[in-house]
């Protein structure tokens, strides 16, 4: 009896310094700004997702992020100085997420930070960005106020939403002949985004969606009422916007109900669980990227890169355009950071690359495609228009469609 | 049994030491940075979010695994105001705390009634409820993106800051912790915990489970949903991902860690769950981590932190936190104050008991044929019988425990009916065959218990701890030593009845029974398990009792005790009386003898 | 008309998972009021290690099934014996839920930890055909979760009636005290409802993972609806819980279809809040003897 009384004893003295530990500890750390000086690594902070159930698509945006850092570092870093990722999981969680972007201003002291995945951690990041006044690059959130409401200090490599789905619209609209589209999306920020952005751009010719539904990518397993409506409302085009097995479910629910209709995506069709709960039924899908690595490259950036992470992760990445988004926003972070004048003072040197992204990058030829000036004062997304892949499921692999 | 030089000095210096690391939280709002601060901050919210949930699993035993379903409410309602309505923050904050306890009110009914798990059940279902209701009714809660540009409070012209805003957020906690104090202290917190470690004991004293737990669950949505409303106004944002089961989890976490129902307790877990992910910069299985820490503390620590802290202090200095005063009361008083006294005035029926026919049965047994009793006012009646006989049951029937099936039943002339609590509220008060002590208050808090329906204590007085609330409660302590001197207890009065010998938790039971001021005692077997000293004490404390003007009814074995004690007995065999007389003519009647020991001896004795 | 029919179809298939996990909560708590709060990781665990054994490692389907719901059940052993004996002390004690709760959370982080965040489909033994029944279609892989899942069941009404396990079991849910003093370990028996119970959790997440993406993040919603299944139903009545969770199903469907597919969720748990305040203990809850207080 005793001993184990002194085994709880010992675990809550143990619990209780600990305690008065951390507390002390915390405070200790004040951030400095010597974090920078010479010969000391430049610290890039990393926000991703590393647990939660859109970890598996998270993963891609810091893997190319990851491969970045190491073709700078292999090249003698920037300005001499090795790269070093501080790597924060924001658990899919805001509160969290802002208290990322605080440690990475104050304790950790970074130059600059890329991340932004999941769109409703990085709507909460963007104002304390403002507040802590470092440059972030936010390489997927497709949500337009994501990179909005952190300006000046946030600059999107991403889909923007609207811009995505004007480019949808011109598609449909020229190899579909239709404009009687049908939303369906997960309910999400990243659905409910696109769902926004579509509906908004056929309101501008005057038009509305046919039918808008949408499903909880985690749990939903059957879609029937979904498509239900949308068969019933007469779409020609479905505009999805799941992810992954969710958008599978879609078309199993469509198999079961006989019909069928072109159906364009995004980053969640390019999803590989599309393929795994679909199968034949992805067969001939749009997804819209910004990359795909399932052909040869031809651009000479994009296929050393593919080159580099096959080698490291030992397979291709599994969402091509947070990976190629992620690998291109840092490393036109790191072109602004090597063309900036860094005097050691944290305060200014945040400024001045941010200053350099918006005014003096530079040309930058990325993964993605050729960019003269990618940031200007007034245009923070980088990718417009012109700068879409549309990829298309084939024989149970996402090529590059003869269609764009 | 007087504090120790020791003692008092642990105890300033605990003061001292709350004093200056008060003094030390506050001045955090202008020395440490911005990052420092966010996390003092949070610290804060989840502690006076926590402080309501150690209210209501700590005193109440509730365990609320959707609490931050109510900390959503209360943050999404004052978003909603500010950001549509254009109200000031101290009137969408009053909104905010409104909705919340609304909502904490509609899911207490239904947990409240179910009890056990089903409770925990019903409390996970109302937080996925809130949840869903967050991602989807996004007219309202702005979906999964939730609600941005939420202002920050301004008051006159002075709009607060982060720096303001901790400093309100510190002030806050510290009254929450002192709201918690209060509580405890009062007859409403020794409800939580009476009706928390024995629901039947605390009805026989004429508490009902309702009302504590219900204001454990008001008190905790409020403060969950005034926490929920501070964080939303600091942050500027919200969305549903921060109020999803994991969440609710976490606050149970903090209260289990820091030890459930100790009044430090949430602000030492708190600490711990906020700084562990910034200390520790895991990469991986950070989550594995909680559930760890998690389920050690379960396993190792069951009273958390603080608990276990305290029970070493205790055990290895002999250092309490609590001061002990002086075990007497003041001076002597007329004991037979302590007792109801209208039934003196006009002429009550000899009979104060009166029962007629009753029959109880369970299922296919009946285990109460046709019981008819009178029991005269002011005397000692004991019920005797064989094991089975269904001694016990006639007690619970009278006290309300059973319905009969059929029977009469009349006290002090009036018709007898009703539940366990509403029984007590006429004069009738019982002990149980098992001690039925509520372990965790203190021996004299248990008498204390007694007295909580007649005290009324208001809810108000007892949050503010008012002067007058103050006095009562030294009224209620004075009465409560003067019972336990009744009985003759010669203890430690402020240590945990869970200490008590048995002999002695028999004997304070009794005076916590007689705390309802009874006209009634059912004693189901005082004396089993006590040594002869004790029941010669049990005796004079009966005798005494009945010089007083109460009526007893007993259940006992031990037969020299029943013949000395009792004025009447009743026999009673396979649920029917057999006899009812003298204690000496009826204890030595045949067929009396025959129901103890069975026709083979009684022909064997004839015999002889 | 083919509509209603595929609605029906489809909400069963959904319905019998709902039903194997709430089985899964119903068959311990019977036996001695506790459950395993982590049956949504185990199913998942189930998906998971199928997914683990015929794609990574190759094993046949049969054995990686065998493999994989006999891995569960073990694992649901020791949950009982570490996070669930040292707490049940007593009617009142609800410490193991607790325990069982932190280990989910930990169960699904050391899951992540291995597996990765992927999800995974594994290739059913019926094929990816179409059934059509007037009309409305129905996957072979899906449709066999009925015959599967009625043989599971008649099989533990068998168990239950003709074993002596069965007995006993049926035994220690009535008396525990008296199970143990015929020399019975009530402590064996427990053990066995648990295995059964991780057993049925096992198959439900097999099965699930031969027609939806499993990934490390299934369990949890499935536990949390199969709660409300157990509340609605009231956790005692294992017959009670197998209909709610088929019914459950259903009404999803058809509240999607006709209603509101945004705010189906919501009437769902509004029906399940209504009848909490008319039964607080569930439809089906078997009541014993009522005391006034």
């Amino acid at each position: 009896m005793s001993k184990r009384y002194s085994l709880k004893v010992w675990c809550a003295a143990w619990m209780a310094v600990m305690v008065l530990v951390l507390a002390g500890c915390g405070g200790n750390k004040a951030a400095s700004g010597d974090g920078n000086k010479s010969d000391k690594p430049i610290l890039i902070g990393m926000s991703t997702e590393a647990t939660g159930d859109n970890a598996m698509n998270s993963i891609n945006l810091y893997q190319g992020v990851q491969i970045a850092v190491d073709q700078i570092n292999a090249k003698g870093g920037l300005h001499g100085r090795t790269v070093e990722l501080v790597v924060r999981d924001t658990e899919q969680n805001p509160t969290r997420g802002i208290s990322i972007i605080r440690d990475f201003g104050q304790k950790e002291g970074v130059l600059g930070a890329v991340g932004g995945f999941y769109s409703t951690v990085m709507l909460a990041q963007s104002p304390i960005i403002m507040e802590e006044k470092f440059p972030f690059v936010v390489a997927t959130s497709n949500v337009p106020a994501s990179v909005e409401s952190g300006m000046p200090w946030t600059f999107g490599v991403r889909m923007n939403a609207n811009i995505t789905a004007q480019y949808a619209l011109q598609f449909i609209n020229k190899y579909f002949a239709t404009d009687k589209i049908a939303i369906l999306h997960e309910n999400g920020g990243y659905g409910k985004g696109a769902a926004a952005a579509m509906t908004k751009a056929l309101e501008e010719k005057g038009l509305k969606p046919v039918a808008v539904e949408s499903f909880d990518n985690a749990k939903d397993k059957d879609m029937t009422a979904q498509v239900n409506h949308a068969k019933e409302a007469g779409a020609e085009v479905i505009y999805l916007f799941g992810q992954g097995a969710g958008n599978g479910y879609v078309l199993q629910a469509m198999d079961k109900l006989g019909w069928k209709v072109p159906i364009v995506g995004e980053n969640g069709m390019a999803n590989k669980g599309v393929q795994e709960v679909g199968q034949q039924l992805a067969e001939g899908t749009y997804a819209i990227q910004t990359a795909n690595f399932n052909v040869d490259q031809t651009r000479e950036p994009a296929a050393a890169f593919l080159k580099d992470f096959t080698a490291k992760f030992g397979h291709i990445p599994t969402t091509f355009a947070s990976a190629a988004q992620g690998y291109d926003g840092a490393m036109m972070l790191f072109q602004a950071i090597e063309r900036t004048e860094l005097t050691g003072n944290l305060k200014k040197d945040r400024e001045a690359v941010k200053n350099t992204l918006e005014t003096n990058l530079g040309q930058y030829s990325g993964v993605i495609k050729d960019w003269d000036q990618a940031f200007t004062k007034d245009n923070h997304d980088a990718i417009d228009v012109h700068s879409y892949l549309m990829s298309v499921w084939k024989d149970g692999k996402l090529v590059v469609s003869d269609k764009q | 049994m007087n504090d120790t030089w020791k003692n008092i000095i642990f105890r300033r210096s605990a003061l001292w030491g709350g004093l200056l690391a008060a003094a030390a939280i506050a001045s955090a709002s202008w020395t440490a940075d911005a990052y420092m601060l966010n996390l003092l901050f949070t610290i804060g919210i989840y502690v006076i979010a926590c402080v309501g949930m150690n209210i209501l699993v700590g005193y109440c035993g509730i365990v609320s695994i959707g609490h931050a379903g109510l900390m959503a409410a209360g943050a999404y309602t004052s978003a909603y105001a500010s950001t549509h309505y254009g109200l000031n923050f101290w009137l969408s904050a009053l909104a905010g705390i409104a909705v919340s306890l609304i909502i904490g009110s509609l899911i207490a009914i239904p947990t409240i009634k179910a009890g056990g798990v089903y409770l925990s059940m019903i409390t996970i279902a109302f937080g996925v409820v809130v949840h869903e209701a967050l991602i989807r009714w996004d007219g309202v809660t702005g979906g999964p993106l939730g609600i941005s540009g939420i202002p920050k409070p301004k008051l006159g012209g002075y709009a607060f800051d982060l720096q303001s805003m901790y400093l309100l957020v510190a002030a806050v906690a510290i009254g929450a912790l002192v709201l918690a104090y209060n509580i405890r202290r009062s007859a409403w917190g020794r409800s939580m915990i009476a009706t928390k470690e024995n629901e039947i004991a605390a009805a026989s004293l004429g508490i009902r489970k309702f009302k504590p737990q219900y204001v454990g669950f008001a008190v905790s949505a409020v403060l969950a949903g005034l926490a929920g409303t501070l964080y939303a106004h600091t942050n500027s944002f919200i969305s549903p991902d921060t109020y999803h089961f994991q969440a609710s989890v976490q606050l149970v976490l903090i209260v289990i860690l820091g030890g459930s129902g100790r009044l430090l307790g949430p602000i030492i877990g708190a600490v711990i769950l906020v700084f562990l992910p910034e200390v520790l910069e895991m990469e991986k299985l950070r989550m594995a981590l909680y559930g760890t820490i998690m389920f050690a503390v379960l396993y190792f620590l069951p009273k958390g932190i603080m608990g276990t802290m305290n029970d070493w202090l205790e055990a290895r200095f002999g250092l309490k936190l609590r001061s002990q005063e002086a075990d007497r009361s003041g001076g002597k008083a007329d004991h037979g104050l302590l007792f109801a006294n209208d039934r003196k005035k006009g002429g009550f029926p000899a009979a104060a008991l009166r029962l007629e026919g009753i029959n109880k049965s369970f299922g296919g047994l009946q285990a109460l044929k046709e019981v008819s009793v009178e029991i005269k006012a002011g005397t000692i009646h004991s019920l005797v019988g064989p094991n089975g006989a269904g001694k016990t049951t006639l007690l619970n029937v009278i006290s309300g425990l059973y319905t009969p099936e059929q029977g009469a039943m009349e006290l002090h002339g009036a018709s007898l009916s009703g539940s366990l609590s509403s029984v007590s509220g006429l004069g009738i008060a019982r002990t149980f065959q098992h001690s039925r002590l509520f372990k965790e208050l203190t021996v004299l808090e248990n008498v204390m218990t007694g007295m909580t329906v007649k005290a009324r204590t208001g809810l108000g007085a007892a949050f503010l701890r008012t002067p007058g609330q103050r006095r009562r409660e030294a009224e209620l302590q004075e009465k409560a030593h003067r019972l336990l001197d009744l009985i003759g207890y010669d203890g430690n009065r402020h240590m945990s009845a869970s200490q008590l010998p048995y002999g002695h938790q028999r004997m304070v039971e009794i005076a916590r029974a007689l705390a309802t001021e009874p006209s009634v005692l059912l004693l189901d077997e005082p004396a089993a398990g006590m040594t002869a000293a004790e029941i010669k004490q049990l005796e004079e404390l009966l005798q005494r009792l009945v010089g007083y003007g109460l009526t007893i009814v007993l259940i006992e074995h031990h037969m020299d005790f029943v013949q000395r004690v009792s004025d009447t007995v009743t026999v009673l065999d396979f649920g029917k009386v057999i006899g009812t007389g003298n204690p000496a003519q009826l204890l030595s009647d045949p067929r009396v003898i025959q129901a103890y020991l069975g026709k083979e001896e009684v022909a064997a004795d004839a015999e002889r | 008309m083919s509509l209603i029919l595929q609605l029906i179809i489809s909400g069963l298939a959904v319905g019998c998972l709902y039903a194997v996990i709430a089985l899964g909560y119903s068959l311990t708590y019977v036996v001695n009021g506790t459950l395993n709060m982590s049956q949504g990781q185990l199913v998942m665990v189930g998906g998971v290690l199928l997914f683990g054994f015929s794609e990574h490692a190759g094993l046949p389907f049969p054995l990686a099934f065998a493999a994989s719901i006999l891995l569960v059940a073990l694992l649901n052993l020791v949950i009982e014996r570490l996070a669930i004996r040292k707490f049940d002390k007593g009617a009142n004690s609800i410490e193991w839920v607790l325990s069982t709760i932190a280990v989910g959370i930990i169960i699904q982080d050391v899951a992540l930890y291995f597996n990765g965040p992927d999800e995974g489909v594994v290739p059913s033994p019926a094929g990816s055909g179409m059934l059509r029944i007037m009309d409305a279609g129905i996957y072979w892989k899906e449709f066999i979760f009925f015959p599967i899942v009625g043989v599971l069941l008649a099989l533990l009404i068998l168990f239950y009636q003709k074993s002596h396990w069965g007995l006993w079991l049926r035994a220690t849910a009535d008396n525990r005290t008296a199970v143990e003093m015929m020399g019975i370990s009530s402590g064996r028996v427990v053990a066995v409802a648990y295995v059964l119970s991780g057993l049925l959790a096992g198959i439900g997440g097999a099965l699930m993972s031969t027609n939806y993406a499993v990934s490390v993040d299934v369990g949890l919603p499935l536990g949390l609806k199969a709660i409300s299944v157990a509340i609605l139903a009231g956790v005692n009545n294992p017959k009670g819980i197998v209909g709610t969770g088929l019914l459950l199903g259903v009404a999803e469907v058809f509240i999607g279809q006709y209603i509101s597919t945004a705010f189906r969720e919501m009437f769902v748990y509004g029906i399940v809040i209504l009848v909490l305040y008319w039964k607080p203990m569930g439809l089906f809850n078997v009541r014993k003897t009522v005391v006034k207080v």
